[in-house]
């Protein structure tokens, strides 16, 4: 009888041993492109006049239809049997004739694992750099959904929908005169906005 | 549209496309509309690999649309000879095939503006060779 529970109890042991086998992390690297609408634009700026030497200050918002598009290398490892965690490095448009270069991570939860087609939802952000006129960063924060399809044991197929907010310090035109304001001469310059994007992205 | 002929090794693709070269780099908010039909042979097919198959094709066919042409305003005709270099990526089991491609177009642009016909360099054609296209498409069989 000793003997009966001591295999049983050994049996037990190994199946729980099994089951609890620490998954290596899956190393996965993919490319993601897609288009976007910048829906709603905020800005607030306060900038020094020289010609005439009073302040301006314009502060509002809009609802716009600015197309946008992006497109970006992704890597990253599972983290568990659902999850993802990447990093992006790419070019993303945010508005009329700024694109920045994004740097960023991202958590992704697939509903059905990781390798299997289903639904999935992500959230992430990161830093976007703007190659001119000012070496101040954009940040940008995203969330969204979508669905994978899994082509084969190494690709897999997302299709994703994305809602990202993102503040900016773009260049600042005076209205009047037509010409950049000087970085030294504002006093306060942000801008936020919110768009919308579909994309498509492609991991191995 | 990929049709393939009765010898395996080439197929022809009618592709329809909508031109957003302009509105990607925001300087415009309308697309364009293009169509391509290009006559394909594949150069290289390897064997297929567990659940995918891969190959490289190449190809010449000709191009015409409404479209924005590169650092101009406006939109104009465009008509063009085509050459194309690219990969497919087939998922028969899932009935998907992934393509990436580089297409090189020259021709001329001709433009209306002020009531006369001016006609360019299709610079657009050209700059988008060293943009390669990836395309996702249904397989029927």
């Amino acid at each position: 009888m000793k003997r009966v529970l001591s295999i049983l109890l050994l049996i037990l042991c190994c199946s729980l041993v099994a089951a609890q086998e620490a998954r290596r992390p899956a190393f996965r690297w993919g490319l993601e492109w897609g288009y976007g609408v910048t829906a709603f634009k905020y800005w607030s700026v306060n900038y020094l006049d020289s010609s005439v030497g009073y302040r301006v200050w314009d502060e509002n918002h809009a609802f716009q239809a600015k197309s946008t598009a992006f497109a970006c290398i992704c890597v990253g490892a599972d983290v568990s049997r659902k999850a993802n965690l990447s990093m992006q490095l790419g070019m993303m448009g945010i508005d009329k004739d700024r694109e920045v270069i994004p740097v960023g991570i991202r958590f992704n939860y697939s509903f059905r694992g990781t390798d299997a087609d289903g639904p999935m939802a992500f959230f992430g952000g990161g830093l976007g750099f703007p190659d001119h006129f000012t070496t101040a960063a954009v940040h940008y924060a995203n969330i969204g959904g979508g669905y994978r399809i899994r082509l084969s044991s190494l690709w897999d197929i997302d299709f994703l929908a994305t809602f990202r907010l993102c503040d900016d310090h773009p260049p600042v035109r005076d209205p009047e005169s037509g010409e950049y304001v000087n970085e030294s001469n504002i006093r306060k310059n942000v801008t936020a906005y919110c768009s919308l994007a579909l994309g498509v992205a492609i991991t191995l | 549209m990929l049709a393939a002929t009765s010898d395996d090794r080439e197929f022809n693709s009618f592709t329809l496309y909508a031109d957003m070269s302009e509105v990607f780099a925001g300087r415009s908010s309308r697309p364009g509309a293009k169509f391509n039909f290009s006559r394909n042979i594949m150069i290289l097919d390897i064997e297929p690999q567990e659940k995918e198959d891969f190959s490289l094709f190449a190809g010449a066919g000709v191009s015409a649309g409404w479209v924005q042409d590169y650092g101009r305003q406006g939109f104009g005709v465009a008509a063009a000879l085509s050459g194309s270099f690219g990969a497919n990526l087939a998922f028969p089991e899932r009935h998907i095939l992934i393509t990436v491609a580089a297409t090189l177009e020259a021709g001329p642009w001709i433009h209306k503006d002020k009531g006369e016909y001016n006609m360019f360099l299709y610079r657009s054609g050209i700059y988008q060779g060293i943009y390669p296209h990836i395309s996702i498409s249904y397989l029927f069989r």
